[in-house]
C-alpha cells in the first residue's frame, strides 16, 4: 500500500474550517430567538441542519420534515437558501483570508485552505489552527453579528489531504477545540483506522451503496478497508473500490485523473464601460461559463476548483476560489460567481463598477460524468430550456421566474411550492421535486385538484331547510349538503355567515348532486398557536364542478376546484 | 417550468417574455392573461411559435372567445362527469369527458371520450370515433388541460 504512493505527487497538507450547521446560524439571525432554541433548516422537505438543542432531542440531517417535528415537536422550521448562506459566511472568508493565502471555499459553513506556510508563521499547526477558529468566531460574532451559541461554533482541523482534515474539522467542532493530526501517511492512517467507513460517503463523497456494500461485507472501519491488498481491492471494487481504499490508508485523496491545467484556461471579460449591475455581471458570467464549460468539455475534462474575480475601476479586487469535488457545471459556476458579487457588494467594500471578471480553473479532472442521452435523462433541450430560464430572468425579474418544488403537506397548496428559477438546480430537477416515497399521511387522494385557491375563498353550505351544514366535534355531518353558495365578496371578509341563503353579495347558489366527507384532519395539536383542526369534502354541483371545501372553526371554505 | 407575472405585463413585456419562452421550450401552457396581447405582437409571436415548431396553449375566454393568437385547434370539453362520488361516502376517482376537437387544421371534427383524469391523475382515452358530426355546439368550456403539477399520483 505505501509503495503505492511512492511515486504519486505528496499530499498536500490542508486545514479545513467547518461549521457544522452553517444554514442554522444564518436562519436563526432573522428572527431574535434564544440560542437553546430548537431549529430546522430544510431543502426537499428534507433537513440539511439543525441547532444542536434540535441535534439533543434526536433530530439529525437527511430526516423528513415529519420525523424531525415527531422527535422534537417545539422545532422552529426554516425553509434553505443557500445564497443568504453565502452572503453571511463571506465576512468568515475574508477575515481567515487576510491570514492565510488562497482561502478555498468548499461551500457556505466551509473553508479548506494550504496550511504548511501560516503554521510555519503562528508557530506550529495547533496555535495556527485556534488563531483561525477564534477569527472566523470574531468575523462571525461581532462583524456580521450573528450568533453561533446555538450550533457549538467553528471546528478546525488540520491533517494530510482533504478527507482526513474534513474528518478532523468535524471532530473539533464537536469538541469545539482545533483537531491537528500529524503529518504523514502512517500517522493519518492511524487516525482513521477506527473511525466507521459511513465517512467515506459523507465526507468524501463517495457512494452510499457502496458503503453499504461494505457494511454487509463486515468492513465496518476505515482501518480494516485500508488492510486489505490494494490489487484485491481494485479486481473487487473497481475504481471507486481503489479510490476508497487510498482514502481509507490516508493515501492522496484527489479523485483519479485531477491535474492542474496549463496556465492560459481562464477565460475573462473587460468591459469597456464599467459595469454596476450584478444582474447584468452575472449574465456575463453566464457566457464565460459556458465557454470554458464547452472548452473543457470537448477535451472530456471538467474543472473542480475554480478562481473566480472581479476588478472594480478603483482598483478593489475580489477574488474568490470555489472548489465542488463532482465538478463545477456552468449553473454551478455562475450561482458562485452571483454569491461571491453579491456578499462583496453588500459588505459595501465596493465603490465603483467592475471593469474585469474573470474565471479561471486551477484544478480539473477527467469527466467521467455527464453523457447527453438520446432517450431520456439529459438532452440538448433541456440545455435550450435552461438558456430560456436565464433570459425570461433577465426580461421579467428573477422574482417571477418559478419553477415548482415538492414540499409535502396535507392541503392542496402545500404539496408544491414555488422557488425562484435562479436559485434551483434546472439540470438535475430530480431531487427538487422528489414526492417522499412513502405516502403522506392525512394528504388528499388522487386525483389531485387541478385549481387552488390560496387563500381560500368563503363559501356557504346549506341543507335542505336551507340551514348551515355543521359538523360535531366526533365528525358526524348535522345534514347533508343540499347547496352551496360562493360569496362573491373577497376573501377572507367576515360579517356573514349563517345568515340563511339568498342574501345579496353572494354567488349564485348551486344545488349539490352528490358530496362525500368529512375528511377530519388535524394538524400540529401540540402547538396551541399554529393548531388547525379541520373537516374536508369534497361536493359535486349539479352544474358538473367538483369542489374541495374546508370546514374550520364553523365556517367553510372553497379550498380547490378540481376542474 | 411556469413564469407567473405577479403584476400585469404591458404588451412590450409580453412579447418578450413569450419570445423567450418559445425560443427555450416546446410546450407553453398560458393562462388567461395573455388575453391582454394586441393582435400584432400576437401574429409575430404565432410566426415564430411555427418556425420553431413550439404548441402553445391557450385558455378560451368569456364565451369561448380565442383571445389574440387564433388557434389552430380548439379543443372543446363536454359532457363531463365525475365517477365515485355518493350520497356522504366515496371519492372522486376520476372523470369522463367527451372531448372535441376542431378548428382550421381539421378538416372534420373528432371527438373522444377520455377519462381526465383517471384515478392516478392521468389522461386516458376510453374511445375514439372521427365522426362527421353535426356540431350543435353547447358553450365552449376553457381548455382543461391538467397541469403536470396537479399529476402527482
Amino acid at each position: 500500500m505505501r509503495s503505492s504512493s511512492v511515486t504519486r505527487t505528496p499530499v498536500p497538507r490542508l486545514g479545513v474550517l467547518w461549521c457544522p450547521h452553517w444554514p442554522v446560524v444564518v436562519a436563526s439571525a432573522s428572527s431574535a430567538q434564544s440560542a437553546s432554541e430548537p431549529v430546522v433548516v430544510l431543502h426537499a422537505n428534507q433537513v440539511v441542519a439543525h441547532s444542536a438543542a434540535a441535534g439533543a432531542e434526536g433530530v439529525a440531517v437527511g430526516q423528513r420534515r415529519r420525523d424531525a417535528q415527531a422527535r422534537c415537536p417545539s422545532v422552529r422550521v426554516e425553509q434553505h437558501d443557500p445564497a443568504s448562506d453565502a452572503r453571511a459566511f463571506e465576512q468568515v472568508v475574508r477575515a481567515v483570508g487576510a491570514m492565510v493565502p488562497r482561502v478555498e471555499v468548499t461551500e457556505p459553513g466551509m473553508l479548506t485552505f494550504m496550511s504548511r506556510g501560516p503554521s510555519r508563521y503562528f508557530g506550529g499547526d495547533a496555535a495556527m489552527a485556534a488563531t483561525v477558529a477564534r477569527v472566523a468566531t470574531e468575523a462571525v460574532t461581532t462583524t456580521a453579528g450573528l450568533s453561533l451559541a446555538g450550533v457549538g461554533g467553528f471546528g478546525v482541523g488540520v491533517a494530510d489531504g482533504r478527507f482526513a482534515a474534513g474528518i478532523a474539522a468535524r471532530r473539533a467542532a464537536r469538541r469545539a477545540q482545533p483537531v491537528v493530526i500529524e503529518p504523514g501517511q502512517q500517522a493519518t492512517a492511524t487516525f482513521l483506522a477506527p473511525l466507521p467507513v459511513r465517512l467515506l460517503s459523507v465526507v468524501a463523497g463517495v457512494s452510499p451503496e457502496f458503503v453499504h456494500l461494505l457494511n454487509r461485507l463486515g468492513l465496518h472501519h476505515l482501518g480494516s478497508l485500508a488492510a486489505l491488498p490494494e490489487a484485491d481491492v481494485l479486481a473487487r471494487f473497481g475504481p471507486q473500490g481503489a479510490f476508497a481504499h487510498r482514502l481509507a490508508g490516508g493515501g492522496d485523496d484527489r479523485l483519479p485523473g485531477t491535474h492542474d491545467p496549463p496556465a492560459g484556461m481562464q477565460v475573462q471579460r473587460v468591459f469597456e464601460q464599467p459595469v454596476h449591475h450584478s444582474d447584468a455581471l452575472v449574465f456575463v458570467a453566464r457566457q464565460l461559463a459556458e465557454e470554458l464549460v464547452g472548452g473543457l468539455a470537448a477535451e472530456g475534462r471538467v474543472c473542480t476548483r475554480l478562481v473566480v474575480a472581479a476588478d472594480t475601476e478603483h482598483g478593489e479586487h475580489s477574488e474568490r476560489l470555489w472548489y465542488r469535488s463532482s465538478g463545477l457545471g456552468a449553473a454551478a459556476m455562475v450561482e458562485r460567481v452571483r454569491w461571491q458579487l453579491d456578499a462583496w457588494a453588500q459588505h459595501g467594500s465596493i465603490t465603483a463598477g467592475v471593469v474585469l471578471l474573470r474565471l479561471d480553473p486551477v484544478e480539473l479532472r477527467s469527466d467521467d460524468g455527464v453523457q447527453l442521452g438520446l432517450w431520456g435523462g439529459r438532452t440538448q433541450a433541456d440545455e435550450w430550456a435552461v438558456r430560456a430560464v436565464a433570459r425570461l430572468v433577465a426580461v421579467a425579474g428573477e422574482q417571477l421566474v418559478l419553477v415548482p418544488a415538492a414540499q409535502g403537506g396535507r392541503q392542496p397548496h402545500d404539496a408544491y411550492t414555488w422557488v425562484p428559477a435562479v436559485t434551483a438546480d434546472l439540470l438535475e430537477p430530480a431531487e427538487r421535486l422528489a414526492v417522499a416515497d412513502r405516502p403522506w399521511p392525512g394528504r388528499l387522494p388522487s386525483p389531485s385538484p387541478s385549481v387552488v385557491h390560496h387563500p381560500a375563498r368563503p363559501i356557504d353550505v346549506f341543507d335542505i331547510t336551507g340551514a348551515p351544514v355543521t359538523v360535531t366535534g366526533r365528525g358526524a355531518v348535522s345534514a347533508p349538503p343540499y347547496a352551496v353558495q360562493l360569496s362573491s365578496s373577497s376573501a377572507g371578509s367576515s360579517g356573514h355567515g349563517s345568515s340563511g341563503h339568498g342574501s345579496s353579495g353572494h354567488g349564485a347558489l348551486e344545488p349539490v348532486e352528490s358530496w362525500a366527507g368529512p375528511w377530519p384532519v388535524e394538524e400540529r395539536w401540540w402547538d396551541t398557536a399554529r393548531h388547525r383542526r379541520m373537516a374536508r369534502f369534497q361536493v359535486l354541483t349539479r352544474s358538473g364542478r367538483l369542489l374541495l371545501l374546508t370546514l374550520e372553526r364553523g365556517r367553510w371554505w372553497l379550498t380547490a376546484e378540481y376542474c | 417550468m411556469v413564469a407567473e407575472p405577479a403584476q400585469r405585463f404591458d404588451d412590450a413585456q409580453w412579447a418578450d417574455v413569450l419570445a423567450a419562452m418559445i425560443d427555450g421550450f416546446d410546450v407553453l401552457l398560458l393562462g388567461p392573461g395573455v388575453h391582454g396581447v394586441r393582435a400584432g405582437t400576437a401574429r409575430r409571436l404565432s410566426a415564430r411559435l411555427q418556425q420553431r415548431g413550439a404548441v402553445m396553449f391557450t385558455v378560451a375566454g368569456v364565451g369561448g372567445a380565442p383571445g389574440p393568437f387564433g388557434a389552430d385547434l380548439r379543443f372543446v370539453a363536454t359532457d363531463t362527469a365525475w365517477q365515485g362520488l355518493g350520497e356522504g361516502h366515496g371519492v372522486a376517482r376520476g372523470r369522463r369527458v367527451s372531448v372535441q376537437l376542431d378548428g382550421r387544421r381539421v378538416p372534420r371534427a373528432r371527438r373522444a371520450e377520455l377519462w381526465l383524469p383517471t384515478a392516478d391523475g392521468a389522461v386516458e382515452a376510453v374511445s375514439f370515433t372521427v365522426a362527421p358530426l353535426p356540431v350543435p355546439l353547447p358553450a365552449p368550456l376553457s381548455v382543461p388541460l391538467s397541469v403536470p403539477l396537479s399529476a402527482t399520483g
